[in-house]
């Protein structure tokens, strides 16, 4: 199936920033936007996506969640606590030790913004804030019903891709991160990446200005369709990946050319100097630090509390 | 098992030697059947620290949000699912209305923007804390403060008091009230509450809420945080105490059985099995852990208080109700059983392994006759008698409101409230007893047959305080009769909402004599237009209006209870005795034996506002239909008008006149074309390919 590919953005005229900085720690952004019971496969989506960067590493310190609506104690959800991204409800994408940073009404466009671009105001916990610096690699995920050039925030606002452009622009000024990745999951979500000329930037897009992006199988029990089928690709692949993997995304993007997604996906590299096989997924998606337990323990007292042996670590992503 | 009891020694050891640490950590459990196939299951988690900054187990979130902000105490609290009054009768434990509860007292002398401000960073610091979205109470428009204590207003009228000039008595400060009815209560919230205690789920009795399916699919789950500031021993120490408790009402499976009368037999008993997690590991952080088993009681040591028609006929002597009021006491707080966990753990090895007792369902004569022939099937298919188990008493109160009226303009809201016979029968023997007996007038009130009513109508619900009508049941057969409000308010404090800014309160204390069953109390409202910016993005759901609370003085709760316990060999009446001496420390059973001022929460109201068609078609049909008809309009009425001069008219002058016409409407025609072209991009699209197609050049 032809795929739309392209290297844009080695631009003649703007000069390419290498990023020298050291790769020290990942931030994950993960975004739903839909709300109601009929969009749960938008909020399974975003969870998916949680799901995997948890298990590779990412603590929930490095995590903002923003889910518009409660699905998985919903009353319509006859099984509480839980979802699922297939039919046969072996995976439960909600798990045991979920934090949500923004939830309801508060997923907008303006926090949001905020967040990608830090100006938030002084009584918002840190919980909520994403305090990456030019020493972050952040993934950025969104997921929801999008248009041309428009994703649809909480049923009732729109975030454009100027503006996305605009905060993205920000970010590289302030020097909020090293390397971004976006992915996003919307009908014609290309139309919303495509305006972002911000350094080192990699956007992955679900479909192309005219196409939808389509939801996976239905669920009879749930009564609704529980995935979208470019997430559950992504999801099935990440499952065969370990925190030390050294899949490329390369290897991810091969992936969507192999099944059906039924619609085009893209990636755009903006001033980007790696390619696709250089960057590995466990750039954006883990985060494990190495431990280095040192030999000497040092005295020991039963009676009192122990002593902690010393401890080496160092961020490696 | 010998690291653990070292872990102990070792603490206990560290505390003794008076170091850093001053964390005292302790978990309890409780455990009742509330009916044949609903379990109870209670946590209480205990976090007392004097330290400032080094701590040993107490979270340092909170001990720096205590720092930071000047409060005397904060309870959240996070619900989902009530409690049935009906079913499950009168809660052992304190209940809470749906969603997000947040009450929060500030040092007294604060002033209105100070206060503001600070109120603002606690429920942003406690919205990043519990994952939940309270950051939404930051606009004053929910908050709604300055009301008063029921406890205190109450405490007030006991104490013969009926000047209102002299103020709360009690902890002063400002206190500050808010709800979010539509919050949600999920796993989200859990995991950051878990963090809270020394060793999360991971050990004790937070493991037990490790199956979260379990947890929440119960059909009354409840979190709370309760944050207070206490005054030390020592001059200047502070001392912080954070209580988290935790209430889940789990229904069990149970099958149906023929014969009613026994339980059944394959009824899943083991409480650790119910919840679907076991206790592994012991929390070494926790001074005590210990879980109690609520005995439930037969028909035998029910009590027999209730007078038939709720009318007192007899006067009981002093001694005879004081024994009354203890057999009352012991029928509403049951004995317990009391555990060890560590020495649980010790003996199984991995888990509790504690048995429940059995919820022997009974019928009661009361009932058996009520119910006669009437057969009832119950979701199980358990077609019988209505079955009710003798656990404790009935539902005191029963409260529900609900909306009347049609339409997007007005509406009423009714509040009713009943009160079983057993607390009539009660109040009225406390009031000939101790109180006034001549009821109305100025000699003074008698706290018993006081309630009070506490409601919070958002700005955009707007009550008429002329409409308000109560009524109260008359002596049967005759309907509710209106009562006239003047001669029956105690006490009342009405609020008006400020649009935009502040919420309304209604604060209104009745005079209700014992003999009155069901009390109403009817308002109407008229609802606002809200802009369209204002509308939440389900507008059409409607809008919450917060629950209302509903309180009273119930003089057996007054009693002093000492929980005190008895040796394996008696259990008799169980653990409670009005005893001075031997009592049992434990912060659970000081929170069961509550004040004697009782608090029903109602369920939520809906009121569905006027709301626009937010849709996107609506509104460029809309707009589109509107450009349309001033072009058109325009048009037509050019095309149409006559000139100022009119049959004597010149050909010439006629021609110039059309001329003129065709021009302008030419002009109109190419304004309006322009204006269209600049709004649609599609129609420019489209437009520029036709240019293309016919060869001109576009850019």
């Amino acid at each position: 199936m032809p795929v739309d590919a392209s290297i844009g953005g080695i631009n003649g005229s703007r000069t390419t920033k290498v990023s020298t900085s050291r790769h020290e720690n990942n931030w994950a952004v993960l975004v739903s936007t839909s709300r109601f019971w009929l969009n749960y496969r938008h909020i399974v989506n975003t969870m998916s996506i949680y799901h995997v960067v948890k298990r590779l590493g990412i603590p929930d310190s490095n995590i903002i969640l923003m889910i518009p609506d409660d699905m998985a104690c919903n009353a319509r959800n006859p099984l509480p606590a839980q979802l699922f991204n297939n039919e046969s409800h072996l995976l439960d994408v909600y798990g045991q030790d979920v934090e949500v940073d923004y939830r309801g009404y508060e997923v907008t466009v303006s926090n949001f913004l905020q967040v990608m671009t830090g100006r938030a105001h002084y009584n918002v916990p840190r919980s909520k804030r994403l305090l990456s610096d030019a020493s972050s690699n952040v993934l950025v995920y969104l997921s929801g019903h999008g248009g041309d050039e428009f994703i649809k925030f909480n049923d009732v606002e729109e975030l454009l891709a100027q503006d996305l452009a605009d905060a993205l622009a920000q970010m590289a000024e302030k020097g909020r991160y090293r390397e971004l990745l976006m992915i996003v999951e919307t009908c014609e979500a290309a139309t919303l990446v495509q305006r972002i000329s911000a350094p080192n930037v990699i956007t992955v897009a679900s479909s192309q200005k005219g196409q939808q992006s389509l939801s996976f199988k239905s669920d009879p029990e749930l009564g609704l369709s529980l995935i979208d089928r470019f997430t559950y690709q992504t999801l099935a692949f990440f499952e065969n990946i370990e925190y030390n993997s050294t899949a490329t995304l390369a290897d991810l993007l091969q992936t969507y050319r192999c099944v059906a997604c039924a619609s085009h996906f893209s990636y755009r590299m903006t001033n980007a100097t790696r390619r696709p096989c250089d960057v590995k997924l466990t750039d954006f998606f883990g985060s494990v630090a190495n431990v280095q337990i040192a030999s000497d323990r040092g005295p020991q007292v039963r009676w009192f509390l122990l002593s902690v042996p010393q401890v080496f670590v160092c961020y490696n992503a | 098992m010998n690291s653990y009891t070292e872990w102990r020694i070792g603490l206990l050891l560290t505390f003794a030697l008076g170091c850093a640490s001053r964390d005292v950590f302790s978990e309890e459990l409780l455990a009742a059947w509330v009916s044949p196939k609903h379990l109870l299951v209670h946590l209480h988690f205990d976090q007392v620290t004097s330290a400032s900054r080094l701590h040993t187990s107490f979270p340092h979130a909170i001990r720096h949000l205590v720092a930071t902000i000047p409060l005397h105490d904060v309870e959240l609290s996070l619900t989902a699912g009530r409690w049935r009054y009906k079913e499950w009768g009168w809660p052992l434990v304190p209940v809470k209305a749906v969603g997000a509860v947040l009450d929060a007292t500030f040092h007294s002398g604060l002033e209105a923007p100070i206060l503001d401000a600070h109120w603002a960073a606690l429920v942003n610091a406690l919205s990043g804390l519990s994952c939940a979205s309270l950051s939404l109470l930051q606009a004053p428009g929910s908050v709604s403060g300055g009301g008063v204590r029921v406890q205190e207003l109450l405490r007030l009228i006991t104490s013969g008091g009926n000047n209102w000039a002299e103020g709360p008595i009690g902890i002063t400060g400002q206190r500050l009230h808010a709800m979010l009815p539509h919050e949600p209560f999920c796993t989200e919230n859990l995991t950051p509450w878990l963090r809270l205690l020394p060793c999360r789920d991971q050990g004790g009795l937070a493991s037990l809420l490790r199956h979260r399916h379990t947890v929440f699919g119960a059909e009354y789950v409840s979190l709370s945080l309760k944050l207070e500031r206490i005054a030390g021993a020592d001059q200047g120490q502070q001392v912080v105490r954070l209580v988290q408790t935790f209430t889940l009402v789990l229904r069990t499976a149970a099958s149906p059985q023929p014969h009613l009368d026994a339980p059944p037999p394959d009824m899943n008993l083991d409480l650790e099995s119910i919840l679907g997690a076991r206790v592994d590991h012991f929390c070494p952080a926790a001074i005590r852990s210990e879980v109690f088993l609520a005995e439930p009681q037969g028909p035998a040591s029910a009590t027999t208080w209730a007078a038939p028609g709720g009318t007192a006929s007899c006067q009981p002597e002093a001694d005879e109700a004081r024994s009354g009021a203890a057999a009352r006491v012991a029928s509403v707080l049951p004995p317990l059983r009391r555990y060890d966990t560590l020495e649980l753990l010790e003996i199984r090895g991995w888990a509790l392994g504690l048995r429940l007792p059995s919820p022997h369902p009974q019928l009661s004569a009361q009932r058996r006759e009520a119910a006669g022939k009437e057969t009832q099937v119950d979701g199980d298919g358990w077609a019988g008698r209505d079955l009710q188990v003798v656990t404790g008493p009935g539902a005191d109160l029963l409260v529900e409101r609900y909306v009347t009226g049609a339409g997007l303009l007005k509406g009423g809201m009714v509040l009713r409230m009943e009160r079983s016979a057993e607390l009539r029968a009660r109040l009225a023997d406390t009031r000939s007893s101790g109180c006034d007996s001549s009821g109305g007038g100025d000699g003074g009130t008698c706290a018993s047959s006081v309630v009070c009513v506490n409601q919070v109508f958002p700005w955009y619900v707007r009550p008429w305080m002329h409409t308000l009508l109560v009524l109260y049941d008359g002596q049967n057969p005759l309907p509710m009769q209106k009562v006239s409000l003047r001669s029956h308010l105690v006490a009342q404090q009405v609020r008006p909402a400020v649009q935009r800014s502040s919420p309304g309160v209604l604060d209104l204390c009745l005079r209700v004599p014992p003999t009155v069953a069901e009390v109403q109390l009817r308002i109407a409202f008229s609802k606002a237009f809200l802009t369209v910016f204002e509308y939440p993005p389900d507008a059409h759901r409607g809008f919450d209006v917060p629950a209302a609370l509903v309180s009273y003085m119930d003089p057996f709760y007054a009693l002093d209870v000492q929980w005190r316990a008895h040796t394996e060999g008696s259990l008799g009446n169980g653990g409670v005795e009005a005893d001075a001496d031997g009592g049992v420390a434990s912060p659970l059973l000081r929170a069961l034996s509550r004040d004697a001022v009782q608090q029903v929460f109602s369920g939520g109201l809906l009121v569905p506002l006027a709301a626009p068609d937010f849709s996107m078609p609506y509104n460029v049909i809309c707009l589109s239909s509107t450009v349309l008809a001033v072009y058109f309009g325009a048009i037509v009425n050019l095309l149409t008008r006559r000139g100022s001069t009119d049959a004597s008219s010149t050909p010439e002058r006629a021609r110039a006149s059309t001329r003129g016409k065709v021009l302008q409407a030419v002009l109109m025609l190419v304004l309006f074309v322009a204006l269209a072209l600049y709004l649609d991009a599609e129609l420019r699209e489209r437009v520029k390919g036709l240019l293309t197609g016919l060869g001109f050049p576009t850019h």
